[in-house]
């Protein structure tokens, strides 16, 4: 008896400490099983131009869901369903007697179908709300805006990343239920309210974008190239107000069946890949020798077509040579030898040191994933023969995007700048981040920076970039004619044809990249690049006018 | 220890007025206590099963009507009982553990016996399901008393007969397997030894091969090792040995003192398994707080005081035996499940008599009752 009494006081102790003691705890942890929480998702932030033109935005679409166990009439629902959504009745009828809890029936639904089906009174219809990724002017801006995936998360380009700005603060519904997660009838249910996300502004310009992927479109056509490219930037900024590339796809209906080929498609090569430049890099070169002092108009270089280093004959461009010029007649003829000869002069060290200066071995550090950065021979390595290609661009490789940004300083004054694509992301609470464009650290003086403008001012006035010549507006560039290497060898017919371009020469503010690979037929930068830039300054001028 | 104390007294006829007044109010402690908590059990059963009833049978009623099937013959069976006079249960004892015995082995017999769970411990006679372990235990308590009211566990060889049966019992339902019942069943007996009698030096032999046993038992099957350890610390496998305590945890900690109300539990959607059975418990403490847990042990321990008075009461030794064999069968499961759900004891699958869904426990423990209250009626 004693015994018994005991043991009845042991478990009632027992009972007191799960049941009043440590109840609270326990509570608390059997209240998460309690609730099936469902994500409300929140609505994804616009992106726009700097003009406020929407160029990705959200709609709500529905995803249609049935529960088999509350449809009793599974004939009559599957013949409705199947009408309104276009279903094979068969198929519909046979998932709806399934021992499955809950099928889908179809997602991304236009509110109109979802309301058809509701109204049709279809018992055991279930609806969440989607919100999808919307681009009104679709195959536009492709590799800069980038796309979303199902759960509309960015996967490439300013949608991914400025994901975490743009994707807001999903909310939830906690909805009473059992083990395995069907609502209770009597169920209480919890809303928690989530965030918008904030629309993101572009530095990049609607109509000049326009205009761009329209010269883009048509160098494509005529050249029947591989791919082209653009950009054009604020070359004081770093703004950048249009980046165009082709091939590219439709952002409403991206292809997603060949992975490969949707991630070539979608990676910005502007800013990923490298090139062997050409002799666009004469800009930097020449920008170097000036700033060194080794510059002046007495000085006379003499081009017999080929100039020998350490024993290794290397050709100019034209085989009959240049005979005797000035540096600046060098610039105008894009001659090699004259560039051999400076980069030589300036020493391996000198070059080296201004090439870094310019940034051109690292990342600019624009916002888009994937910068790729130059390579160079290793100074401890480099010999005479590659110093004097490097001097008129081989034997390096550069990013399009890292030239553009070290073109900007060679020409602005010699300010270092930072390419951005984004000039501010604003919420209902304010701005959230404002791009602080702007000039950057020196790296070359005024009259170095003068006395460049103009030799490339005569580059089109007078030499190979004639085509980029624009009625009434001074345009100074370079074009650029690299060859491809393929496995280690030079590809034989196949070229990068470039040509970098500002304006207005007497006082830059826009500079332009413009490049097409493997163009057919003509090749030369001053022949295929040259009169696109020419084409997008007099258009773009117009506009801003 | 239990000698008749009050034999003598009886033959003052005011004293026999007192006594059977008395015994009167200890049947009635025992009918009382019987009704309410069957009672009680069906209306817990309902609150604990009508939503997974529904879900799968399509009625929540499914397990309260099956209960009922067990309650109403219970409740004639208790009158039937009750008629008996317990010197006929004295005699038949030894065919009904015969009997016991040939059911507990028939459970292995294919075709009749009926596994769920990973156990064989049910008859399937098409008709009826039920398990012979609940009649064994009861069928050996009688003959248990049979054997010591005429041999008293005093001298070694009187204890011969009374081991075998009690092995022979144990081992059928060992096997099956069930342990909790075997344990049950187990302590039961040796209450039942040592309340008649049993030599001191055996008491302590018995509880050191309890101690040496019981870790054998238990590190033979893996299962139960896996057990033993899920009792210690729940939240270390929450999802598959911890799974059952934790669940029975939340349902007594959400609660609390007073309970979320009647019907009101949230662990009986499907988080907390055999709700309706082995951890009906755990949703009267959810649903009635640990107030309504209290209440309902409160029950229980009048109707074993009671069985105990009873016992106590009766000057012929069988009577006085069968009375504390039964009692003890009552109180050791009571405890034994109670213990499971509140954690005290690792997890075990034991009904709570009388209120756990389940026809044939329902009616052994009726019938048990009326036994008690039969015992506790001078002739």
């Amino acid at each position: 008896m004693l015994l018994i009494a005991f043991l009845f006081t042991a478990v009632v102790a027992k009972l007191v400490y799960v049941g009043i003691v440590n109840a609270d705890n326990l509570r608390v942890k059997a209240l998460e099983q309690w609730y099936r929480d469902v994500p409300l998702k929140a609505e994804r932030g616009e992106i726009l131009d700097r003009n406020g033109t929407v160029l990705a935005a959200s709609e709500t679409r529905y995803t249609l869901y049935a529960r088999p166990v509350s449809i009793k009439n599974k004939q009559q629902a599957a013949s409705i369903l199947s009408e309104i959504l276009e279903l094979d009745y068969e198929k519909l009828y046979e998932k709806l007697n399934s021992r499955s809890s809950e099928i889908t029936l179809k997602r991304g639904a236009d509110k109109e179908t979802m309301l058809r089906i509701v109204d049709s009174g279809t018992e055991g219809i279930y609806v969440s709300e989607d919100i999808v990724r919307v681009y009104p002017y679709g195959d536009f801006m492709t590799q800069v805006l980038g796309f979303t995936n199902t759960d509309t998360d960015g996967q490439t380009g300013i949608e991914s990343y400025y994901n975490a700005y743009l994707k807001g603060n999903d909310g939830y519904v906690l909805t009473g239920a059992d083990l395995v997660g069907r609502e209770l009838e009597d169920g209480e249910t919890y809303y928690v309210e989530g965030t918008r996300g904030a629309d993101v502004y572009l530095s990049l310009d609607y109509h000049i974008q326009s205009i761009v992927e329209n010269a883009v479109e048509r160098a494509m056509l005529t050249h029947s190239a591989k791919a082209v490219a653009a950009i054009v930037m604020n070359c004081n900024t770093g703004e950048i107000l249009a980046l165009a590339e082709s091939p590219s796809f439709d952002l409403n209906n991206v292809p997603r069946d060949d992975v490969q080929a949707l991630l070539e498609a979608a990676r910005p090569k502007i800013v990923s890949d490298v090139f062997e430049p050409g002799s666009t890099f004469k800009i930097i070169t020449s920008a170097l020798a000036i700033e060194a002092g080794l510059v002046n108009d007495k000085k006379s270089y003499y081009c017999s077509g080929s100039m020998s280093v350490d024993g290794q004959k290397i050709r100019c461009w034209r085989a009959i040579g240049h005979g005797s010029q000035t540096f600046a007649e060098g610039v105008k003829n894009s001659c090699n030898c004259v560039f051999m000869s400076a980069a030589l002069e300036l020493g391996a060290e000198r070059f080296y040191e201004g090439i870094s200066a310019f940034g051109l071995t690292k990342k600019t550090g624009i916002d888009m994933s994937g910068e790729g950065s130059g390579l160079i021979i290793p100074l401890a390595s480099v010999k005479n023969v590659d110093l004097a290609r490097i001097g008129f661009g081989q034997a390096v490789a550069v990013t399009p995007i890292g030239l553009l940004a070290a073109s900007a300083a060679a020409i602005n004054g010699g300010y270092k700048i930072t390419p951005s694509l984004v000039a501010k992301i604003e919420n209902e609470s304010g701005i959230l981040f404002s791009a602080g464009a702007g000039k950057g650290e020196r790296i070359l003086s005024e009259s170095t920076s003068a006395t460049l403008r103009a030799m490339l001012e005569t580059v089109v006035l007078e030499g190979s970039g004639k085509n980029a010549a624009v009625e009434g507006i001074r345009v100074g560039g370079k074009t650029g004619t690299a060859q491809k290497y393929e496995n280690g060898q030079i590809a034989r017919g196949k070229y990068i044809s470039t040509f970098i371009g500002f304006a207005p020469a007497e006082d830059p503010e826009y500079i332009t990249l413009f490049m097409v690979d493997e163009p057919v037929g003509a090749y030369y930068g001053g022949v295929v690049a040259a009169p696109y830039v020419g084409e997008i300054y007099t258009n773009m001028f117009a506009y801003l006018q | 220890m239990f000698r008749p104390v009050f034999a003598d007294a009886c033959s003052e006829p005011n004293v026999t007025m007192s006594v059977a007044r008395t015994a009167k109010r200890l049947r009635l402690m025992v009918l009382i206590p019987t009704l309410i908590l069957s009672a009680f059990g069906m209306l817990m059963i309902y609150s604990a099963s009508s939503y997974s009833a529904e879900l799968d049978y399509g009625d929540s009623l499914f397990y309260v009507k099956k209960q009922l099937l067990g309650f109403l013959p219970g409740l004639a069976a208790m009158y039937g009982i009750y008629k008996i006079k317990p010197e006929f249960l004295k005699k038949i004892s030894p065919a009904a553990l015969v009997i016991s015995l040939a059911l507990l082995a028939a459970v292995f017999i294919p075709g009749l016996g009926q596994t769920s769970y990973g156990a064989t411990r049910w008859i399937n006679l098409g008709f009826i399901t039920f398990q012979p372990s609940e009649i064994a235990k009861f069928a050996l308590m009688l003959f248990l008393a049979r054997i010591y009211s005429t041999y008293p566990p005093v001298k070694l060889k009187y204890l011969l007969l009374p081991l075998s049966a009690v092995v022979a019992v144990l081992a059928l339902i060992m096997l099956e397997p069930n342990m909790s019942i075997t344990l049950s069943v187990a302590a039961a007996a040796f209450l039942l030894t040592f309340a008649a009698g049993l030599n001191k030096k055996y008491i302590f032999a018995v509880v050191a091969l309890v101690a040496v046993l019981l870790p054998v038992l238990i590190l033979s099957e893996p299962y139960r090792i896996r057990r033993m350890l899920a009792f210690l610390d729940p939240w270390a496998n929450p999802r598959a040995e911890g799974y059952q305590l934790i669940q029975s945890y939340y349902a007594l900690g959400s609660g609390g003192f007073f309970g979320v109300g009647l019907f009101n539990s949230r662990q009986k959607y499907l988080f907390l398994p055999f709700a309706e059975s082995d951890f009906i418990f755990s949703v009267i403490g959810e649903e009635l707080g640990v107030i309504g847990c209290i209440a309902v042990l409160a029950v229980y321990a009048v109707m074993i005081f009671a069985g105990i008075k009873i016992a106590l009461a009766n000057t012929d030794a069988f009577r006085r035996l069968a009375a504390f064999g039964i009692t003890a069968v009552i109180a050791v499961q009571t405890l034994l499940n109670v213990a499971v759900v509140t954690g005290a004891v690792p997890p075990t699958g034991v009904p709570l008599p009388y209120v756990s869904a389940g026809g044939t426990s329902l009616i052994v423990f009726m019938c048990a009752s009326a036994a008690l209250m039969r015992l506790g009626k001078p002739d």
